[in-house]
């Protein structure tokens, strides 16, 4: 069920009316319910995995409770690693394995004929992996305690606001939440109703409406010169950001409205100051995941320099393999530790003593936005030949007068879109928002959110396509 | 909990007036534009009440010469050809909604495999969007966009969805003015498409798709009930490679064989019929004729409705 579409609004006000209508120590049974009927409306059959997986990881847990030995404890621990990173591994990355290791058995001159399952990837399976491996993890490092109520834990797993594209939760952070009595507060549910319009507004108005002009141009990379390649890439760097930032907010809104909080995803990535900054702002949930589970793990920066650096770089390259099946997505990873070890690197080594002030404010803003524009190639080509064509196209080809426009009346929508984008992010990370919008101008707020609807009627993309990021 | 009910209600008060006043405006935009894109083209059809109605894809909208052809009639002509790659359901919708408002005389019905073959793109039915508060066929064929069409069509302004941009430039005469829905193409193929075509292997063959063949029969069915004469053209593309001359030879007997099926005469004026039409000045690209090419085409199919008694009947 896409959060984009009418069914998800019916589901969300079936949901919702009832769970302040019934008792509160009902509800968690009734969030449970709405999660897999959320789920299996897509495939009911993958709901088998979820459930396959969270038992193990339920009795895991349990056994970790109870057992010192350390041993024995890293056993079950490899065990629960096994059982999720296993599945994600058969549905998402076997066939990439094989595919690769028969292109290079192919370049040294042995052919080989690579098995292929070609399995429908489940629906969120990366994001409700790392949230399984995140409980078993905490409760093996005692840092959170072995779930006793399994539905407690299905839920965690299945809370279907963040199931299929996150935020990736914790279950320190989510589990608790499931247990406060939750009353109506008129303030909370209107923003996070207004959450939700916004999200809407980011993914019909400007992602699916960009959509148009990137997916024709990158379709064919290789019929297009510089000049068209760069504002389809463009387009794509608001596009991906808006598409995913949307589902961030919609899960966030859906959730307040019930009274809890997600964890934060997106804080305006495109106002980052450097590579470090941009992760900061960029995807939090995944990025803190990965500082906990694996950067920390590996030592963190407690060994040095050096060995900080290559863990850093560790962390992106998993994250690039994270993202897709596609050594696009794995270079990808690399683009962003090369240009964090190098940031690294100059501070240490070389540092640009840099005045601190509004232009060199602007100046850093824009230089991360060059290089982050840059590594989207890699996100949305194909395949590394047509990424390789992007960028030689980009610097060698330019050809302004053979700039394709395509639909004009698209690309006007779609810097509408961008324009009002930029319009609200300035004002919310200048601060008007919280001090001026939210308090004081109700007419206007309300005026707003009128506006919002109107746009999506007027120029929203009716059944638009999925979010980007369920592809992972 | 009542506040917010109080909140909601009040915002959909001011939503509800805003969409009909908004949807209202655009909606006068639409029928005082003629574009065959995002104007009320049907709504200009029924006014002028012409006898001879072409009706297809772009293909239709840039070949036939609607003024030439309805000199050389007698009767005049309007071209309900769209931009785009149109099917079955396209004609289907197009009689149906016209003859709610006149009977024309003659239905000329551009053709082409994409008529019958390959799935019907149904999200491209959103073209009767505009209509479908008023005209039942318009409704019946947007309802297969979704089941929550109903539910969208509550609002005046979601029928003229992403029109709004187009609509004020037709309003501000920013637009190309067709020509009782002919659009002229101008210019002529390069020599680099020519020599593409020379070389160019035609794509796998799509198969015939049931829900286009249903329609069609509905379109053909409507209109016959009526009284209406249907003659199906196959205008001419540019084709030289020996493939997709054969290619286009198998596609002709096809059509002949859809169409003798339903009692309708299959005029083929395709280049692999009629040799004369391969030549690359007559063309602005392999699948287009420009205007010169459209009006020696729109004569010679004057010429070969004559011949085949096919001419519209004048009606009281």
């Amino acid at each position: 069920m896409r959060f984009n579409s009418l069914d998800y609004l019916f589901f969300f006000l079936a949901v919702v009316g009832p769970f302040f209508a019934i008792p509160p120590r009902l509800r968690k049974t009734w969030l449970l319910v709405a999660s897999l009927v959320f789920y299996m409306y897509w495939s009911p059959v993958f709901i088998l995995l979820i459930l396959y997986s969270t038992t193990i990881d339920y009795f895991v847990a349990r056994r970790l409770a109870v057992v010192d030995d350390a041993r024995a404890r890293r056993g079950l621990l490899a065990f629960s690693y096994v059982t999720n990173f296993g599945a994600l591994f058969v549905f998402k990355y076997f066939d990439f394995f094989m595919d690769s290791w028969a292109g290079v058995m192919q370049a040294a001159g042995f052919p080989v004929d690579a098995p292929a399952l070609r399995l429908i990837l489940p629906a969120g399976i990366s994001f409700y992996t790392f949230e399984a491996i995140s409980y078993t993890t905490d409760v093996y490092y005692r840092k959170y305690p072995a779930e006793r109520d399994y539905a407690r834990l299905l839920l965690f797993i299945v809370y279907f606001p963040k199931l299929i594209a996150g935020p990736i939760e914790r279950a320190w952070h989510l589990i608790p939440q499931f247990e406060r009595t939750v009353v109506f507060e008129y303030a909370r549910v209107r923003e996070g109703l207004a959450r939700i319009l916004w999200g809407l507004f980011k993914k019909v108005v400007v992602a699916d409406r960009l959509a148009v002009y990137v997916d024709t141009i990158y379709s064919h990379p290789d019929q297009h010169v510089g000049s068209t390649l760069l504002l389809a890439t463009l387009f794509f760097t608001f596009q991906i950001y808006c598409d995913f930032s949307a589902y961030s907010d919609i899960a966030s809104g859906t959730a307040q409205v019930m009274g809890i909080d997600l964890l934060r995803n997106f804080r305006r990535p495109y106002f980052a100051t450097s590579i470090a900054d941009f992760w900061s702002r960029w995807h939090i949930s995944l990025s803190t995941w990965f500082r906990d589970y694996v950067y920390i793990p590996l030592g963190g920066n407690r060994s040095g320099f050096w060995k900080t650096n290559q863990n850093i770089f560790t962390v992106f390259l998993v994250s690039g393999i994270w993202h897709g099946a596609n050594w696009t997505f794995v270079i990808w990873g690399i683009w962003h530790g090369v240009f964090l070890l190098a940031q690294n690197i100059l501070d240490r080594y070389a540092p640009l003593f840099v005045r601190p002030g509004r232009l060199s404010h602007v100046l850093q803003v824009a230089c991360t936005f060059v290089i982050v524009t840059l590594s989207w190639v890699l996100f949305r080509a194909a395949s590394v030949s047509d990424a390789l064509h992007v960028y030689r196209a980009i610097f060698t080809n330019f050809d302004a007068a053979r700039f394709f426009p395509g639909n004009g009346a698209q690309l006007a929508y779609g810097a509408f879109g961008i324009a009002v984008l930029l319009a609200v992010e300035t004002c919310t990370e200048l601060g008007f928002y919280s001090r001026f919008f939210l308090p004081r101008l109700k007419p206007a707020r309300w005026l707003a959110y009128a506006s919002v609807v109107l746009l999506l009627l007027l120029i929203g993309v009716v059944d638009g396509g999925q979010f980007i990021y369920f592809q992972f | 909990m009542r506040k917010l009910l109080l909140s909601l209600l009040a915002m959909t008060a001011l939503l509800f007036v805003l969409d009909r006043a908004i949807g209202a405006g655009l909606e006068r935009l639409f029928r005082a534009s003629a574009n065959p894109t995002d104007g009320d083209v049907l709504g200009h059809a029924w006014t002028m009440r012409a006898p001879v109605i072409v009706c297809g894809a772009s293909r239709a909208s840039h070949h036939y010469v609607s003024d030439s052809l309805g000199a050389d009639l007698g009767a005049p002509v309007f071209n309900l050809g769209r931009d785009g790659s149109w099917g079955a359901a396209y004609e289907y919708g197009t009689a149906g909604i016209l003859l709610n408002h006149y009977t024309p005389s003659l239905w000329i019905m551009d053709v082409d495999p994409m008529l019958v073959r390959t799935p019907e793109i149904l999200d491209r039915l959103s073209c009767f969007l505009p209509w479908a508060h008023s005209e039942p066929v318009a409704r019946e064929l947007v309802g297969l966009r979704s089941h929550w069409e109903p539910v969208r069509l509550l609002s005046r302004i979601y029928p003229f969805n992403s029109m709004v941009l187009r609509l004020v430039a037709a309003h501000r005469g920013q637009d190309a003015a067709p020509r009782a829905g002919f659009l002229p193409l101008l210019g002529a193929m390069s020599p680099a498409d020519v020599e593409r075509e020379a070389v160019g292997v035609p794509g796998a063959r799509a198969d015939l798709d049931t829900l286009k063949l249903r329609f069609l029969a509905r379109a053909i069915g409507a209109l016959h009930a009526r009284g209406v004469t249907v003659v199906a053209v196959r205008s001419p593309r540019f084709v030289r490679a020996e493939a997709a001359i054969a290619r286009e030879r198998l596609d002709g007997q096809e059509l002949e064989q859809v169409f003798a099926r339903h009692g309708v005469r299959f005029l083929d004026l395709s280049s692999s019929a009629q040799p004369q039409w391969a030549d690359p000045s007559l063309y602005r690209d392999a699948s287009h004729l420009n205007e010169t090419g459209a009006l020696r085409f729109t004569a010679e199919l004057a010429d070969s409705l004559r011949a085949h008694a096919l001419l519209p009947a004048v009606r009281p």
